[in-house]
């Protein structure tokens, strides 16, 4: 499903991390853990296709939809969550589902702007455009950083139903979110 | 098609909730026009003075319009999740599609007003059209293909007007030579310059989305 081989990033001079190798399939779940600095976010982002890497490769079916929900992914202030969901569904050419905001728990907000979102809405946001299309692999980086309790188990059920359909890649510090995975590689910086 | 339809919808609907962009033009495009209405009132401005005004009025309110089209999003960091969910045809088509579609408004609504402020009139209805709508659309394919280099080298609207306008300023020769034909000012082969406007914009749009490309992936 996803194969990373010899990945290396750096910038400039300075190394991010490098000798990356990983083998995802269907129904597993890799935590990539690390100090602040060590590349997490990096990491994913070269798989989303958001970066690109210094050496390595990665392959994946071109076929398999990618789900990604990151905080830096930015969303639109002047649109509602409910027109985020129905713009990302035209962009993955499926019908638009508005039950994915009731079910990351932003009943009630699908209409207002996104402006008047605090960051733990967007967070959840984030997280129902990244389900949008029924993803074989998803890439969650922190996704419980500014989240309560409640979006906490949230992210946990993700998961763990993503693990059923499709494989995770779950950029993360928090212990918890450690232990929803079969695997873990580890950035040092 | 439908997904750059939506990114067409997306535009349109932040731009009228923020009031940048398309409000911006139409505050350029009226002041500007207004201005040289005032400065104009005391003489009478031939069509070749009433082109060259125009043209250059249009080709700033195009920079002032369009040009922060990618950037805006690379300043939000929006421009990560068209990255992610969208097709890379779909994003360049939809945005060159709405700039374009801003452009023929701005344009026509700036021309009119310095048209009546000028006290011009138009000769050739069909040419009038045909000039403006053609450089309009070339202009703001130029400025989306320009933006989108900008935004990735980190640079705001400035850099981008900066690396358009050597490009424009193509537009405004045959931009002008069409209008002061079509505001009555004998030029033989007054079509050919509407001929040049449309093949420059078709270049362009030949060409723009392997420039997009480069700088989207960069």
């Amino acid at each position: 499903m996803l194969s990373a081989r010899g990945l290396a990033k750096w910038y400039g001079g300075a190394r991010v991390f490098e000798g990356v190798h990983f083998d995802l399939v269907r129904g597993d779940i890799l935590a990539i853990t690390g100090p602040n600095g060590s590349g997490k976010s990096t990491l994913l982002r070269i798989i989303a296709g958001l970066e690109t890497q210094t050496n390595g490769d990665v392959e994946r079916s071109a076929s398999d939809a990618l789900g990604y929900a990151g905080p830096e992914l930015g969303l639109y202030a002047h649109l509602t969550g409910a027109e985020h969901v129905s713009f990302v569904s035209a962009l993955r050419s499926v019908a638009p589902d508005f039950g994915v905001l009731a079910y990351v728990g932003l009943s009630g907000a699908e209409h207002k702007r996104i402006g008047a979102y605090s960051t733990g809405m967007k967070s959840r946001l984030r997280l129902a455009l990244a389900l949008i299309g029924r993803p074989v692999l998803l890439l969650l980086d922190e996704p419980g950083a500014s989240l309560d309790a409640q979006g906490r188990r949230l992210v946990a059920d993700i998961v763990r139903e993503q693990a059923k359909q499709g494989a995770v890649l779950l950029a993360t510090n928090d212990p918890e979110e450690r232990l929803l995975a079969d695997m873990e590689l580890r950035l040092d910086a | 098609m439908r997904d750059a339809w939506e990114i067409v919808k997306k535009e349109f609907v932040c731009d009228m909730r923020s009031r940048t962009g398309l409000g911006t033009g139409v505050l350029f495009a009226v002041s500007s026009a207004v201005s040289l209405g005032l400065a104009g009132s005391k003489f009478e401005a031939s069509a070749s003075v009433i082109a060259g005004l125009t043209w250059a009025a249009v080709l700033f309110t195009s920079v002032v319009a369009v040009s922060r089209t990618f950037i805006a999003e690379e300043e939000a960091k929006t421009a990560d999740l068209l990255r992610v969910f969208g097709r890379m045809s779909a994003v360049f088509w939809g945005k060159v599609v709405y700039a374009s579609a801003v452009m023929i408004c701005l344009g026509f609504l700036q021309a009119g007003l310095v048209l009546v402020l000028l006290s011009g009139s138009v000769a050739d209805p069909l040419m009038f059209i045909a000039s403006l709508a053609s450089g309009c659309c070339t202009l703001a394919v130029g400025l989306t293909v320009c933006s989108s280099m900008a935004a990735r080298a980190g640079g705001g609207a400035g850099l981008a007007g900066v690396m358009a306008i050597p490009l424009l300023l193509f537009v405004l020769a045959p931009g002008i030579a069409a209008l002061r034909a079509s505001l009555g000012d004998p030029l033989p082969n007054a079509w050919a310059s509407v001929v040049a406007l449309v093949g420059f914009g078709s270049a362009l749009c030949a060409a723009g989305p392997y420039a997009f490309a480069a700088a989207w992936k960069s």
